[in-house]
Order: C-alpha cells, then sequence, then structure tokens
C-alpha cells in the first residue's frame, strides 16, 4: 500500500514536471535612482594630523556623476568604525543600501599608512569586500580614490575611475603665455605640467600602459608627433614627413599608433612602424581623411572623412583596407570615438547649426545627443565607458565639461585653470 | 513468452497518458502531493471560523474603503470607521470572503492580475547598478507563503555578474512580504508558491 503511494507521488512528480511548467514573471529596466550610500569619517589613528578627510574626497568622488546620494555625517545615528559597531537597523532607517567604515592605522615606516575599510550591503546585513590600502601620508587623495573606485566596481558592478588621469592642453592666457601639456586628476586635482613651449601643442593621446604620452608639436616650426616617457619626462620625436603630422592616437594593444600624415598631397590616416621607424599608408582619397581612433580590439579605425562632400564617420579595417561609412545623419559629424564596448561612437554632431556631443549605435544607426551646448568639441570616454568630457565654452573662456553617456548627469570641471583643450582620458590602470 | 517488461511498459505508457488527461478529468493531485501532510496553514481556519453570513456592511459615510466590498454580506455592527476598515480588510484578506463557486476557480486575468503586483513591487525595489549591459540575465526562484511572505529566494540562473545578481537579490530583501496577494488557495498554490523572478535591464 505504501509502495503503491510513494511509487504514485514519484510519477505524478515526473509528469508535473512535464505537464505545468513554472510560472515566470519578468522585471525589465528597474530603477535608475542614485544608490543611497553612507561613508562614515574614517577614525584617523595617526599621530601627525590630518590634512584632508579621506570620507571627504571619496564623498564627492561618489556624488560627481549623480550615480550616488552620500548621507552626510551630520544626520549619522552613530559613528562605526568596525563591524563589530555596526548597527544595521540604523543605517535601514536612514535609507541607506550601503555603508562604508574604516580606520587609518599607522606604519612602521613613519611617512606611510594603512588605510582598512569595510563595504556593507545594509540591505542583506553583510560585508561585501574587505579592504586595504597603503601608501605614504602625503597621497591620502590617491588613496581615497582608490576606495572610491573599490566603491563604485562593487556596487555599480563595472570599475570605477576615479584614480585616471585626463591629459589636456592648456592654451596660452594672460596668466600663463605658453602652451602647456597638463594632466590632472578628473577631479582636477594634482595637475601637472608635463612640457611647455611657446609653439602650439595640439592632441595629446595615453599609451595602453598610461606611461606615456603622445601629441603634436610645432616647437620646430612645422608640426611633429612625440612621445615622452611620463616618469623620465624624456622625448622621441618620431619621423616627421613634409607637411601635415597629426592627430596620434595609440592603439590599445599598445602596439601600433595611428596619425594624419599628407606627404601625399593631402591628409590620410597612416600608422607609424615602431621596429623600422616608418609611416604606413592605410586610406589613399582625395578628401581629407582624419582624426583616427582605435576599436578596443585594435583591429579597425573610425576617422572623420568629407569624401562624400561633409565631414563623416568612416570606419577602416585595418587588415582588409575596406572602409564603411557610419553616419548618414546630418551634415557635419566628426571627431569620433569608440566607446570601450565596441559596439558604440561618441562623437561631435551637428543639428540646427548647434555643435553637440552624440553617440550612436554601429549596428542601428540610432543616434542619441548627449549635450545642448553650442560648441562642444573634441569627446573622450573614460575607460569605462560611463562618462565623456569634452572641451567646451564658458563665456570667452575654454573649459572642460562632462557629461554622463546616459545624458543625464553634466557637470564641468571648475577647478581646472587656465584654457583647456583637446581632453584625453588615460586608460585604466590597476 | 515473457510478458512482464512490455506489460510494465505499457502500464507506464498508460498511466502517462491518464496523467497527462487529468487536467480535463479535472483530477486533483493535491491528495498524493507531499505538501499535503504539512500542517493546513492557518488562513484556512480561520476560513471555518466566519463562514459568510448573509449581511452586509454599512460603510460610514465619511471612510472610503481600498478594497471594493463585492459580496451581499449583511450589517456588522462596528461603530469605529477605522475598525470597519479593519475587518473589511481582514475579510477581503480571506476566502470566505469570496463566494464558494469562485473559491476553486481562477482565470489567466487572475494570474496575470498577480503577476503585475509582483512585477510592480519588484520594480519599485530594484535599483539596477550602472555596469548592467542589456544582455545580462538573472533568474530567481522565490518560494512564498500564502501570506506573500518570502520563504526563500534562490538564484537558478546567474547573469554571471555578482553585482547585477546581488541587486536583484537585495531587491527581494527589501520586499520581504509581497502585498495584495489575496488569492485561492488553488491559485496560490498552482502558480504562487514557487514562481521564477527574471531580471533584465531593459
Amino acid at each position: 500500500m505504501i509502495k503503491k503511494r510513494v511509487f504514485l507521488i514519484i510519477l505524478s512528480l515526473v509528469f508535473s514536471a512535464f505537464l505545468s511548467s513554472q510560472l515566470r514573471i519578468e522585471i525589465k529596466g528597474g530603477l535608475e535612482d542614485p544608490i543611497n550610500i553612507a561613508i562614515v569619517p574614517f577614525q584617523w589613528n595617526l599621530k601627525t594630523p590630518q590634512q584632508e578627510s579621506i570620507q571627504r574626497v571619496v564623498q564627492s568622488d561618489l556624488e560627481s556623476f549623480g550615480e550616488y546620494a552620500v548621507l552626510s555625517p551630520e544626520n549619522m545615528l552613530s559613528l562605526p568604525s568596525r563591524a563589530e559597531e555596526v548597527f544595521f537597523k540604523d543605517w535601514r532607517i536612514l535609507g541607506s543600501d550601503f555603508l562604508v567604515i574604516g580606520e587609518v592605522n599607522s606604519l612602521e615606516e613613519p611617512t606611510e599608512m594603512l588605510v582598512n575599510y569595510l563595504i556593507f550591503d545594509v540591505v542583506r546585513e553583510r560585508i561585501i569586500h574587505r579592504g586595504k590600502v597603503i601608501g605614504p601620508i602625503v597621497t591620502q587623495r590617491k588613496m581615497a580614490h582608490k576606495i572610491s573606485d573599490k566603491i563604485y566596481s562593487k556596487t555599480q558592478g563595472i570599475p570605477g575611475i576615479f584614480s585616471t588621469k585626463i591629459a589636456y592642453i592648456d592654451k596660452p592666457s594672460d596668466l600663463n603665455p605658453v602652451y602647456n601639456l597638463m594632466i590632472s586628476d578628473i577631479d582636477g586635482f594634482d595637475s601637472l605640467s608635463l612640457f611647455s613651449s611657446p609653439q602650439p601643442l595640439m592632441s595629446p593621446s595615453w599609451s595602453s600602459d598610461m606611461k606615456k604620452i603622445a601629441y603634436v608639436s610645432f616647437e620646430e616650426g612645422s608640426s611633429r608627433i612625440y612621445i615622452q616617457e611620463l616618469a623620465t619626462a624624456e622625448r622621441i620625436g618620431l619621423k616627421q614627413e613634409e607637411g601635415i603630422n597629426s592627430s596620434p592616437n595609440w592603439s590599445p594593444d599598445g602596439k601600433k599608433m595611428s596619425a594624419v600624415l599628407s606627404k601625399s598631397g593631402n591628409p590620410d590616416i597612416h600608422i607609424y612602424d615602431f621596429k623600422q621607424s616608418r609611416w604606413i599608408q592605410l586610406t589613399n582619397h582625395f578628401g581629407i581623411d582624419t582624426e583616427p581612433d582605435w576599436s578596443p580590439d585594435s583591429n579597425k579605425l573610425i576617422f572623420t572623412s568629407n569624401r562624400s562632400g561633409s565631414p563623416q564617420i568612416y570606419e577602416l579595417n585595418v587588415k582588409s583596407k575596406k572602409v564603411k561609412r557610419l553616419t548618414f545623419e546630418g551634415s557635419y559629424n566628426a571627431r569620433a570615438r569608440y566607446l570601450p564596448n565596441g559596439k558604440e561612437i561618441v562623437f561631435v554632431h551637428r543639428r540646427n547649426g548647434i555643435f553637440h556631443i552624440a553617440t550612436q549605435n554601429i549596428k542601428t544607426g540610432k543616434i542619441k545627443i548627449l549635450t545642448d551646448t553650442t560648441l562642444d568639441e573634441s569627446p573622450t570616454v573614460s575607460p569605462n565607458g560611463n562618462v565623456v568630457i569634452y572641451a567646451t565654452k564658458d563665456g570667452e573662456k575654454d573649459i572642460l565639461a562632462g557629461v554622463t553617456i546616459d545624458g543625464r548627469t553634466k557637470f564641468t570641471m571648475p577647478s581646472m585653470k587656465g584654457e583647456a583643450r583637446e581632453p584625453s582620458w588615460s586608460p585604466l590602470i590597476d | 513468452m515473457n510478458y512482464t517488461s512490455p506489460l510494465i511498459l505499457s502500464v507506464f505508457i498508460h498511466l502517462g497518458i491518464g496523467l497527462s488527461f487529468s487536467n480535463f478529468f479535472n483530477i486533483d493531485f493535491d491528495i498524493f502531493n507531499i505538501e499535503s501532510a504539512k500542517p493546513i496553514s492557518a488562513y484556512v481556519i480561520f476560513e471555518k471560523e466566519t463562514e459568510p453570513k448573509k449581511q452586509q456592511i454599512k460603510i460610514p459615510k465619511n471612510t472610503k474603503s481600498a478594497e471594493p466590498v463585492k459580496n451581499d454580506i449583511k450589517t456588522i455592527a462596528i461603530s469605529s470607521p477605522d475598525l470597519v476598515i479593519d475587518k473589511l480588510q481582514q475579510l477581503s484578506s480571506t476566502e470566505a470572503y469570496l463566494p464558494k463557486e469562485r473559491r476553486n476557480k481562477f482565470s489567466q486575468s487572475d494570474i496575470e492580475k498577480y503577476s503585475f503586483l509582483i512585477k510592480q513591487q519588484v520594480f519599485n525595489n530594484w535599483k539596477r547598478p550602472k555596469g548592467s549591459n542589456p544582455e545580462l540575465k538573472t533568474e530567481i526562484q522565490i518560494n512564498l507563503v500564502p501570506t506573500g511572505e518570502i520563504l526563500s529566494a534562490k538564484i537558478i540562473k546567474g547573469s554571471g555578474n555578482q553585482v547585477f545578481d546581488d541587486s536583484a537579490l537585495v531587491a527581494i530583501s527589501r520586499i520581504n512580504n509581497f502585498e495584495g496577494l489575496n488569492m485561492q488557495t488553488k491559485l496560490f498554490d498552482e502558480h504562487f508558491r514557487t514562481f521564477i523572478l527574471i531580471f533584465s535591464p531593459n
């Protein structure tokens, strides 16, 4: 009897698996609200006084693109610095999704410090990351940026970009009568001049290992492409050709460099052969081909060309040399850059006489306008694909501004002094 | 001749055919179900205590009941308007509130209605992380008790992106208890005791 019943149960289970499929409910989208995060001021256990609050640097990092709402310390119910002091209920009441606590300790080396920090998932009441950063006390900002990066990647699922750098050209002004090749943190702090010249400097481009920068200098009277080592300030001039030598751009695999030369009579795309120190011509057209950028897999190049009569974006397969036109909307599309996914490009798009920064899906051709100021140019994409920084005008002044790739958050980079042009975002280095 | 093995095979096939037509013959497998061995849920006991009274509830003019009164239940003398609402909500959350003939029947639209309620609550509690590329997909199996409380949530098909999977689990933890799932036992048992939530960006 019991055997029979067991048999029937098993049979009914086997067949019910075939007969009834489970109810499936699909949730698409989700909220794009900012993530609520609480960052408790880190406990400072050093004898030397604290110059800059790590918590404040992390807070301003996370708030810069509108992706986080950071709880201010005055509104906190407690200020824990160790895991056992955390009461999740307190943080749930305050509406926090995540909580960060930490402490700064001394090391044997008196000029260095150790930051231990913890990231908590408040809703599920668990630690999602235990972090440790060691560095010289004077590099507190840098260490704070590292912590911001970790928080970002643990809560957004893509790498943070707060430790990356921006290279740009500082044009002569009343303050500073020369051209400067500058690099700075993306929040505008810690800026540094790598090279200065009374003659124009143009088009900085980072190497994939972030150790070198290529740029164009007119110091010899005509344009020439230089590569400068960051650590040693050593400069190498690449083989100079007659006419234009411009728009150097390093391939993501670090092996090749594309540029624009006009030795054949009009500007064409070339790549540099580092072994034999010579240029190899890729495009050969009577139109102007300029502003190349490498695809993330280093197999393709996009460039601007007026071969159809107006500036449009084209894609070139480096091996087969096949060229395909990408943009068809509008009579001005230029200065394109790939997004890190390789599926979209960002470029300058003119509509109704206004120059916008726009993105386009390569496959579908769908254009999305990100900015609505009038003279936006030279977009450069963050290595995580989430932010675009571009040059624009604030009245008469040249400034750098930024926009998130969804177009929702716009910002200017206020702490950059002088007249900034041609931003170039560094790659992501661990 | 040995007839045993073809006989067993034939028994299996016939049983299989019989079982697959069980829906037409309205055979209730619940009696064979392991679940039936479990203690009866509290709300069913409550049902017995409050057999539908042929009375109508008089709602004081100054209150608006959120729950529509469909039944022809007559007056229950309750003085405070708040109490009336409480009582109404209590009633509507039990099966006793439904007419007898509707208790064991449900339609596709009922499934859609409750699926929508679940969908809405999940959506409102899910913060999608930035790095969610459109191809990501996480499937989570949810086990409920009839009150709507979530017993367990298990990832049965991860997206490969830990932060994305976690964001879905956080949404479920935030909900903890689905509201408004006042449905017939049969409907609940067949579709909502266990179901799958699929999270995908766009």
